[in-house]
């Protein structure tokens, strides 16, 4: 198991060469200057020729690339234009916001969807099956800025019930030692802070979540009614086993690797896909980040926070391949465990 | 006579098939199974037989619309039993094995929680004089090593292996009654013979009444007490074994015998002229008198009702017994 989960991590390397070598290449034959960006309007030739320079954009792409990949190696991903800080510590200071929005949204998703799943597949063909169609298809087809605006409208600016964006609200202080709020404010013994922090949550939380619902209960549906149909659900009936006993023992067990599967896509879309949400909630993520990188052009950050994303669904990928051994004897047998 | 354990009394099974229609595919049939007797129940495949071992039990799929008529055992109908009657009869009074060994065990489940979780059902037994159960069971279906059976996953055994935990399953319980549909048709031929056997003399052992329900007569040969021949969902002939076996009155059955390959005398082996009509067109009269080489015009004019015979009943206006060419 130890080799096959090395082997997965090791296939990092191949992809990020992939998507670097991608994404280098789009950014510099993209039209547009990038030192134009970094002059104010007035600058002289002289100046341009300068900025150049000293960024290193003077020189060959080729070898630009290959400084870049020594430098990937040893963890620098350069520095910002705009901001002028490290790109690895500007991302490293925004990855906790986002994986904590993807992992609860993920969460609260799961929490809803897996559980209307098995409902419907149970009462397949039923009045229930069919409100859950209808509620999955809604969440798959409601635009997540949309919802995302309607919901700030509804609850925040009618009924100021909840804050419209943001992480914490002004002035109030937090110790952080993960980044991750809600267990910060645990470590640092500020649980009067948590209600604070969830309420901030909730809005992008729910928006996030309503989107994947869908996919994730139409999915448990599937996989319960295949395993329904298979014969080993026959022979438990035939044992004589009580209805909750084959649900309980036979029938969920065998619909988690599915399961798991679209859990585990659902996060990497996520922790990309919540771009428009983070820029929606002004939530101090990697999106944000992002979106704003690229409205400036910010060449290196644009490249770190790509590389992230990208090491990112790489790893959630090995988590589920872990998961997949712990779940499924044939699998944990044909991976030598 | 004894009391029959089971008693089939016209049994007909209606299933929704496309656009709404109703199909009988099994059509009036009656047939008892005394204890410790071992009932084949022989037809090919479309005949109904696998349609009636999952009646008994009342594993059918969605498919089927009602049963008519009734399934007799230990005082019940179990045709129009409740789930709370059906559940504690089901893998303790009887028990059933089925075709297709690779998947009627869980993947993700080791064979010790499957077999323990079937005597929990019922409350039998508990702890180590459940494991110690088990482990008399395995060695009764003949592995040598049931420790280490009982750690496997079925992926980790091979058909015939997960054929025998199914018979160790189905039997742990003690049932008075197992029903075998098709259990060797999906094993290779070596195999075959070992599973039967093992079925055959564990039956002995425990005195076990046995519905073996199959498509070929030549493995019923030597353990059959009692045959039953099923055809488009109807009974054509039903008697003792050896009776039928070696004087078939059915021109069925007959045919069917032909089928059975001879491995000694290395003969042809004789298919059945025709293809059996699907169940949506039956002629009228005897369903088998397209493909029948004695037909007469007087069996396609109307039911073909049971001839008593000395030894047997059959569905035949002209049994082969009376009127066939030697």
């Amino acid at each position: 198991m130890v080799r096959a989960i090395a082997w997965r991590v090791a296939g990092v390397v191949p992809v990020l060469f992939l998507v670097t070598l991608v994404l280098f290449l789009l950014l510099r034959l993209a039209p547009g200057d990038a030192a134009d960006l970094l002059v104010p309007d007035d600058a002289s030739e002289a100046e341009i020729l300068r900025i150049r320079e000293r960024w290193g954009l003077d020189r060959p792409l080729l070898e630009q690339y290959f400084s870049f990949l020594l430098n990937l190696l040893k963890l620098d991903l350069g520095r910002s234009y705009r901001y002028g800080a490290d790109v690895f510590e500007l991302i490293a200071s925004r990855v906790p916001a986002t994986i904590e929005l993807a992992t609860l949204a993920l969460l609260a998703a799961s929490l809803i969807a897996i559980p209307l799943g098995i409902l419907a597949a149970l009462r397949k063909g039923t009045a229930v099956d069919g409100a859950v169609s209808v509620f999955a298809i809604a969440g798959v087809s409601t635009p997540t800025f949309w919802l995302g605006i309607l919901l700030v409208l509804l609850f925040s600016a009618e009924l100021h019930l909840l804050p419209s964006g943001g992480r914490l609200p002004y002035g109030v202080q937090l110790p952080e030692r993960t980044g991750l709020h809600l267990v910060d404010a645990m470590l640092a013994g500020r649980f009067d802070l948590l209600g604070l922090i969830a309420s901030q949550l909730i809005l992008p939380v729910m928006t996030l979540a309503f989107s994947m619902v869908g996919i994730i209960s139409r999915i448990t549906r599937g996989a319960i009614i295949d395993v329904a149909q298979e014969e080993f659900i026959t022979t438990s009936v035939a044992k004589g086993l009580t209805r909750g006993a084959i649900i309980r023992h036979h029938l969920l067990p065998n619909a988690t690797v599915p399961i798991t599967t679209i859990l585990g896509l659902e996060l990497g879309v996520l922790i990309s896909g919540s771009i428009i949400v983070e820029v929606v909630f002004s939530w101090p993520g990697l999106g944000t980040l992002l979106y704003q990188s690229i409205s400036v052009r910010d060449i290196p950050l644009v490249t770190g926070i790509v590389v992230t994303y990208t090491t990112l669904f790489i790893l959630i990928n090995v988590v589920i391949d872990v998961i997949y051994f712990i779940i499924d004897p044939r699998i944990r047998a044909s991976q030598g465990a | 006579m004894a009391e029959p354990i089971l008693s089939i009394d016209r049994l007909s099974i209606h299933v929704r098939a496309g656009g709404g229609v109703r199909l009988k595919i099994v059509d009036d049939i009656s047939f008892d199974i005394l204890p410790g007797q071992f009932f084949a129940l022989i037809g090919e495949s479309g005949s109904g037989k696998s349609m009636i071992a999952r009646a008994i039990m009342r594993l059918m799929p969605d498919e089927v619309l009602d049963l008519r008529g009734e399934i007799r055992f230990g005082g019940h109908d179990l045709a129009h039993a409740g789930e709370e009657l059906l559940r504690p009869l089901r893998g303790s009074e009887i028990s059933m094995i089925f075709q297709e060994p690779m998947s009627s065990l869980d993947p993700l489940m080791t064979i010790e929680r499957q077999l323990s979780e079937a005597v929990e059902a019922h409350g039998k037994r508990k702890g180590a004089a459940m494991r110690a159960h088990i482990i008399d069971l395995l060695t009764r279906v003949r592995f040598r090593n049931p420790e280490q059976i009982m750690r496997s996953y079925p992926h980790e055994l091979s058909g015939g292996m997960r054929q025998r935990v199914m018979i160790a399953s189905a039997l742990i319980n003690e049932p008075k009654l197992l029903i075998a549909d098709e259990p060797t048709t999906a094993l290779d031929v070596t195999i075959q013979a070992q599973v039967l056997d093992i079925i055959a003399s564990l039956a002995r052992d425990y005195g076990l009444a046995v519905l073996f329900i199959s498509h070929d007569l030549s493995l019923v040969y030597e353990n059959a007490d009692e045959i039953a021949v099923l055809y488009g969902g109807m009974l054509m002939e039903r008697g003792p074994a050896r009776a039928i076996i070696e004087a078939p009155a059915h021109p069925y059955t007959s045919a069917l015998l032909a089928c059975v390959p001879r491995r000694r005398t290395g003969a042809r082996q004789e298919g059945i002229e025709g293809a059996v009509p699907s169940v949506s067109d039956w002629p009228p009269g005897c369903r088998f008198a397209a493909r029948c080489a004695w037909r007469q015009p007087q069996c396609t004019q109307h039911e073909i009702a049971f001839l008593d015979l000395p030894d047997r009943r059959v569905r035949c206006v002209a049994p082969l017994r009376e009127s066939a060419p030697a």
